[in-house]
């Protein structure tokens, strides 16, 4: 054995490896979920979401002042992390003024740019909503797999445009493209706030795994049955 | 979970039978022995901040797998293998790659040592970040050879397992990044005077 490799050797001891994380629960909880049944699941979610299922947080705003203590504010979503978070029953309703567009016609129609992820390609259907009176919209949403897979974006200089609420262990902080992100790794309700700050209860429904980040000013959430990698694949492949 | 001794001292290959016969706890056994081996190889093959992902993909994957785990190697070069195949389709999804990064000098000059010891620890320490500038230069393949090799201390069996090449291309490779990491230094020491 030579200097150089022996000096190799040596540098090893000075690499800098952080401590190993403890994975064991998160694979325990992917292989306990058999894939053929995740596979039904997915289509009982994509049947879910494209019915636009699910709805109505409790009456009153208890639930939500209780959840103000662990209130998360990003990227124009504030998330209210709660023990038990209050599931959604009924049917919810569209969010306002919600309608399907060509790809080319939304872009005329909000003020931002509409990115879509080469990681996917072109989306199914294009929806835009919720309009102000010169007629620009505030939300984009792209659909993939018949609705099991959305993304939606809105100017992030808004306000708040979606309110979620998620139990503590399953949110987490990543990263895309160098920016933080979260990671909401558990299905959670999630209910569109307007232009008033009003939290529209009637839009409440039950969302799946979500990444939520913000690129060049823009807000993005991308929901499905995804893991926290593939989110996070898609998310950077956006152009 | 409770893990008895007489679990834990069954080996890999006990481990890996009855996982494959559906035992999940088996399974878990085998991810907790070899966490942290598979996130230093996802780390020093350029994982970065992904590594966890990456490790916790690799799992996964190889309980999928573990059918087709027929014992040719050792279960854990197997899925060290696995982990180098996720952590270069991380690579192929991004543009930006992470170096490695040198722990901080934990030696520092002191009194008790005089000044000769601390020039010297000095001086290694600036050769040491010479080397990692170096590796950071090298292709990808011959970055991933000097890792197996050296940082992992891998054998050649072992090495041909992970990155799944011919014995013959381990073989030439690891002397032509050698080579190269030799040559990056001789320019380096240049440019030093």
């Amino acid at each position: 054995m030579d200097d150089l490799e022996r000096e190799l050797r040596d540098l090893s001891a000075w690499l800098e490896t952080p401590d190993p994380p403890d994975v064991t629960a998160r694979v325990r909880v992917r292989l306990a979920a058999p894939v053929r049944r995740r596979r039904r699941w997915r289509y009982l979610l994509a049947a879910a979401l494209t019915a636009v299922v699910v709805a109505v947080l409790p009456p009153g705003r208890a639930a939500l002042a209780d959840a103000a203590a662990g209130l998360l504010r990003f990227a124009g979503i504030t998330i209210a992390t709660t023990p038990e978070p209050a599931l959604p029953t009924g049917a919810a309703s569209p969010l306002p003024t919600q309608r399907s567009v060509a790809v080319a016609e939304a872009q005329r129609k909000v003020r931002f740019p509409v990115r879509t992820p080469t990681k996917l390609g072109p989306p199914e259907q294009v929806l835009v909503a919720d309009p102000d009176d010169a007629g620009a919209c505030r939300v984009v949403t792209l659909l993939y797999h018949g609705g099991a897979l959305r993304i939606d974006a809105f100017d992030g200089g808004l306000d708040t445009a979606f309110h979620k609420q998620a139990a503590g262990p399953g949110t987490t902080l990543v990263q895309v493209n160098g920016g933080f992100a979260v990671w909401i790794d558990a299905p959670h309700p999630v209910a569109y706030v307007d232009r008033a700050g009003t939290v529209r209860v009637e839009t409440a429904r039950l969302a799946a795994a979500t990444l939520i980040w913000q690129q060049a000013g823009v807000s993005y959430r991308i929901e499905g049955d995804l893991t926290r990698l593939e989110a996070i694949e898609i998310a950077r492949s956006l152009s | 979970m409770c893990t008895s001794p007489p679990e834990v001292s069954l080996n890999d290959e006990e481990l890996v039978a009855r996982a494959g016969a559906g035992d999940l706890e088996a399974y878990e056994l085998l991810v907790s022995r070899h966490t942290a081996s598979a996130y230093r190889t996802a780390v020093l093959l350029g994982a970065g901040p992904d590594a966890e992902d990456v490790v916790q993909e690799a799992f996964v994957k190889g309980h999928r797998k573990l059918s087709r785990y027929r014992g040719e190697s050792s279960f854990r070069s197997w899925l060290m293998a696995i982990v180098a195949n996720e952590t270069r389709n991380l690579h192929r999804s991004r543009s930006r790659r992470d170096g490695l990064a040198l722990r901080a000098e934990t030696a520092r000059p002191d009194s008790e040592i005089g000044e000769d010891a601390a020039v010297e620890a000095v001086l290694a320490g600036e050769r040491r970040a010479t080397l990692v500038r170096a590796l950071r230069l090298l292709p990808v393949k011959d970055r991933e050879v000097i890792v197996c090799r050296f940082f992992l201390d891998l054998s050649e069996d072992e090495t041909v397992t992970m990155l799944g090449w011919p014995r013959g291309t381990v073989k030439s490779r690891t002397s032509r990044a050698l080579a190269k990491l030799r040559g990056l230094l001789d320019v380096a020491e240049v440019h030093r005077g």
